[in-house]
């Protein structure tokens, strides 16, 4: 880069390709940005840009400088009314981007084309700030390309007119670099845990389950089609109708909304699990979940865990919590028991799950009345409750309808068109009212198997809630009431085949395109596991697996920094030397002339003592220059000079090549004992 | 080997008498006469180009001619034509001045192109055809050609495949301040042109040039030579690399460049000194039209490794 600013020339031109590439690389380097800033921001660094180019294409002339310094504090307060703020990762790189854009406008000498493209390098890097997905990593690559392109059309000396050559040449820089990055990125140390912390508002975006249930909440993320996150089944995966994903679990209902009770107590592990008295039936299934940031600490399992991932801790109501927000990709292996007795003898505060609001809902209650009449006991009263939702004529719909004042009673007795959230609630209620304790469990049910891979996919539109019922010598079951609604009463074909996918299968053959597309989205979601799993989450945990594993048969012994260090430093230099190797080539074809060998070794004898002979230096202008430096040993360097001269360019009658049939001319003889007495 | 070097010093020390400080530019002269080239002198007017002309012609005993090129001179102009004789009733051939030793082609992109090839040709093939008839021009046949800096109004610029014929193009420049001086207090430089006496004959300079030829490039020299050409055809900064023509110009340059510094073999050193002023007109920059600066030329010397 110091070579590069300290170019021969100092001014860029106008209107020539280096300055095209720049904006080029620039533009597609700041269109993620663009569609992510706000519009305040865009829309002025978009018109920076624009104006550069109508420059560079000698229809405008550049901004004044009392103009620029105006433009920057625009551009700065622009910011700071976006934000309100000038940090933080939003505001600090929408600042980055305006500014950038503003050095365009003085971007005249060398020196701030080198500001430029570092900084546009720079913004590369903050696009990950963003988004890490393969696919922003292959266009991220394009624009490093250009930007490197770029760079290598401003240091040349002359211009040239074919651009292939500067492409050619930043993409062989690029790939040089290749194995070197790898290198960097396999045996660069891991650490535990971050150096720095990302700015707080990250992770703002992400979707998934949240703190509490009301209507409406769930049902938002049955459109949404993002990953909650991927599964990978060691051994035989449980059949659907136990694949439910346990997440939060509520207990309080105030009538509109269930939530946790506000005392509610994160129990230490073994605390809990004295709590609770379970016994688990049949083999337990093996599995590693790799999840998706989702700015919670809810982790999710199979019911019922048996082992707890690292930095959790388990609830009360057995479910699992981070200690940290889960903010990164984090993958753990988990085992379960799909077969389980759960809390079977006594229950330990049954209260807490009879808790409902007082005077609310009234038919409702009147409704779990009359179950209590009709049932044997309170196995039988969850029956009848289940079969009253499969026989009256409630719907499941994406769509349901508002209810505004008590969603309990309108949705039983007015309404009948919900989600499964509705039904939850309605049925915990039902449930509570007759007496009976019961909880909303939230999470995902189901998930997709990837046909092209071996991992099931779950999204955020498999999110689901369903109802657990205690019943005496029973313990805790768990309760779909959703899964009773008859498939004629289900709107949307994807429910039901979510729902109901026996049923789902007798509907119409998917047409060819749909399957297509289906199949690729398959494989894109397998490009984007991989990726997640080797890139984005390999951390100090796999870092030293991998290397374990690829080391173990050279008798390396436990991998710890220092020897990644060592090997790191070993691997760049062997490639560097490689790469050096390739480059220079002078040694493929090894001299025959022992003329120019006894040369050389008197050129490096002088180049020992600081007289470098420059490559297209001439012998005459070498030795004179020579004999100036070290006018003590000008005779020498004289008489060497002769000697070679008359042997490499005077017509001789002897060849002077190594191995020659014939004997080397005399001279030879004394050049070569001239440059062996030869002391520089 | 010791003669020629006597007299070619003996040549230069008489030209630099009058042309003052400018023995470098005489030298080049004198090697691209030595290579049987021809000489373009592209420089502003009144830093000395006739005067330069006029002494190679007396110091070396040539027949002299200067034909100054104007807009409406015409290819009769400088070849010659015939004329009716009343007193026999036949044409007689009148020549032009073309026949002579050592023209100066004046200003020659005054002239339009069609004046200017007529003396081109006759550079090239050493005669001259008018009217049916070829008359061989006298030996040795020596051109300068001075040309003013192409930018300047009313020129037609030689194009390239003519000024390919030239083997070297030199400038002479401003003199230095003490060469300035000395042509200020001294005398007339017309005058002291009369008094100049000639060091050769035409038959001493052919030997001149024969021992030119005879000067011994060794393998390691031509594959220098060779490098440069490669170079200049594959880097990217050339819109054309230079020819073979032009590849043998530097050859003849660099030998006659050791001729006149009394070796009997040419040096890299040689071929360097002459390189900027045989491939300077001859090379295209790839980006614009403009011929290539000093500096750039030097620039595609030091890229060349001397093998």
């Amino acid at each position: 880069m110091s070579a590069f600013i300290s170019s021969l020339k100092q001014h860029v031109h106008q209107a020539k390709s280096e300055n095209l590439w720049l904006l080029a690389g620039l533009s597609l380097g700041l269109f993620p940005h663009f569609a992510r800033l706000p519009l305040l921001i865009t829309l002025p660094s978009a018109t920076l840009l624009i104006w550069r180019l109508l420059y560079d294409l000698r229809y405008f002339s550049l901004p004044p400088q009392w103009l620029r310094w105006l433009l920057t504090l625009i551009a700065i307060s622009a910011t700071y009314t976006s934000f309100h703020t000038l940090i933080g990762r939003q505001a600090g790189v929408g600042l980055l981007v305006i500014m950038l854009c503003l050095k365009l406008m003085e971007m005249d000498k060398f020196r701030d084309v080198g500001v430029v493209i570092g900084l546009g390098f720079f913004v590369i890097i903050t696009v990950f700030l963003f988004d890490q997905s393969v696919f922003t990593g292959i266009y991220m690559l394009v624009v490093v390309s250009l930007l490197t392109t770029s760079m290598s059309a401003f240091s040349r000396e002359f211009s040239t007119a074919s651009q292939w050559l500067n492409l050619r040449q930043a993409n062989t820089i690029m790939l040089q670099a290749v194995p070197l990055a790898l290198l960097l990125f396999v045996l660069f140390p891991r650490l535990p845990a971050p150096l720095w912390s990302l700015p707080s508002d990250t992770f703002g975006a992400a979707t998934g389950l949240s703190d509490s249930m009301s209507p409406g909440k769930i049902s938002h993320l049955s459109n949404n089609n993002a990953v909650a996150f991927r599964v990978q089944f060691d051994s035989e995966p449980p059949p659907l109708n136990k694949r439910y994903w346990r997440g939060p679990v509520f207990t309080q209902f105030d009538g509109k909304t269930w939530s946790k009770p506000s005392t509610y107590q994160m129990n230490p592990v073994d605390e809990a699990a004295a709590s609770f008295s379970y016994r688990t039936l049949g083999e337990p299934v093996h599995y590693s979940i790799t999840l998706e940031p989702h700015n919670q600490k809810w982790i999710f399992a199979l019911d019922l865990l048996a082992t707890l991932p690292a930095n959790s801790t388990l609830s009360p109501e057995y479910e699992i919590i981070s200690k940290h927000t889960i903010e990164q990709l984090i993958r753990y292996p988990m085992s379960s028991y799909p077969d389980y007795l759960l809390d079977v003898d006594t229950l330990p505060n049954p209260a807490i799950y009879l808790q409902l609001p007082p005077d609310s809902s009234p038919r409702a209650r009147a409704l779990a009345k009359q179950f209590r009449k009709e049932a044997k006991n309170d196995a039988d009263l969850v029956q009848i409750a289940l079969l009253y939702i499969h026989e009256e004529p409630f719907y499941y719909t994406r769509q349901p309808p508002a209810l505004p004042d008590d969603p309990v009673d309108e949705f039983l007795f007015d309404v009948r068109r919900g989600f499964c959230e509705h039904y939850a609630s309605s049925f915990v209620f039902l449930m509570r009212a007759a007496g009976i304790p019961a909880r909303i469990v939230t999470g995902y049910q189901g998930g997709e198997l990837n046909p092209q891979s071996d991992y099931y996919i779950v999204r955020q539109s498999d999110a689901h809630a369903w109802a657990e019922v205690w019943l005496p010598q029973k313990g805790w079951q768990r309760i779909d009431p959703t899964s009773m609604i008859p498939a004629a009463r289900i709107e949307n074909q994807q429910d039901l085949a979510r729902i109901l996918p026996d049923i789902a299968q007798l509907g119409t053959p998917p047409n060819w395109a749909k399957a297509a597309w289906r199949q690729l989205q398959f494989g894109l979601d397998r490009v984007n596991h991989a990726w997640n799993q080797w890139v984005i989450n390999y951390n100090d945990d796999r870092q030293r697996n991998l290397l374990n594993r690829l080391l173990s048969s050279f008798g390396f012994g436990e991998i710890d920094w220092q020897k990644m260090i060592t090997l790191l430093a070993a691997g760049m230099g062997a490639v560097l030397l490689l790469i050096a190797i390739f480059t220079l080539r002078s040694w493929r074809r090894p001299q025959r002339d022992l003329v120019v060998i006894a040369y050389t070794l008197f050129c490096q004898q002088l180049a020992r003592r600081g007289i470098q002979r420059g490559p297209a230096e001439g012998p005459v202008d070498f030795s004179q220059r020579a004999q100036q430096l070290r006018p003590d040993i000008s005779p020498a360097i004289a008489r060497i000079t002769a000697l070679y001269l008359h042997l490499r360019y005077a017509p001789q009658a002897r060849s002077t090549q190594r191995n020659g049939k014939q004997a080397p001319p005399k001279q030879l003889r004394h050049l070569q004992a001239a440059v062996r007495q030869f002391k520089a | 080997m010791t003669d020629t070097k006597t007299t070619l010093d003996n040549l230069i020390r008489h030209a630099s008498k009058i042309i003052l400080g400018k023995e470098h530019e005489i030298r080049l002269s004198l090697a691209c006469l030595l290579a049987r080239g021809h000489l373009l002198i592209e420089d502003l007017p009144g830093v000395g180009k006739t005067t330069l002309a006029h002494v190679l012609a007396q110091t070396l005993g040539l027949q002299y001619q200067r034909i100054q090129f104007t807009s409406d001179l015409l290819p009769a102009d400088i070849l010659g034509v015939s004329i009716f004789d009343k007193s026999d009733s036949g044409f007689h051939f009148h020549p032009g001045p073309i026949f002579a030793q050592l023209i100066l082609a004046d200003e020659v992109n005054r002239a339009t192109p069609k004046a200017q090839s007529a003396l081109l040709e006759a550079m090239e093939e050493g005669q001259v055809t008018t009217e049916g008839e070829t008359r061989p021009l006298p030996t040795p046949f020596f051109v300068i050609a001075t040309q003013n800096p192409t930018y300047q109004i009313g020129t037609f610029p030689l194009p390239e495949s003519q000024l390919d014929r030239f083997l070297m193009r030199i400038s002479l420049g401003y003199p230095g301040v003490e060469a300035e001086r000395a042509l200020l207090t001294g005398q007339d430089r017309r005058s002291m042109l009369k008094t100049l006496s000639a060091c050769t004959d035409p038959a001493q300079l052919a030997e001149l040039q024969s021992a030119a030829d005879q000067i011994h490039a060794s393998d390691a020299l031509l594959d220098y030579i060779q490098a440069l050409l490669t170079f200049s055809r594959e880097a990217p900064q050339f819109a054309a690399g230079l020819s073979p023509r032009a590849g043998l110009a530097l050859l003849h340059a660099a030998k006659a460049w050791a001729l006149l510094d009394g070796r009997n073999h040419a040096l890299p050193e040689d071929v360097q000194t002459v390189l900027p002023h045989v491939v300077g007109h001859r090379l295209r920059s790839a980006t614009d039209d403009l011929e290539q600066s000093p500096e750039t030329l030097t620039a595609l010397m030091q890229s060349v490794a001397i093998p």
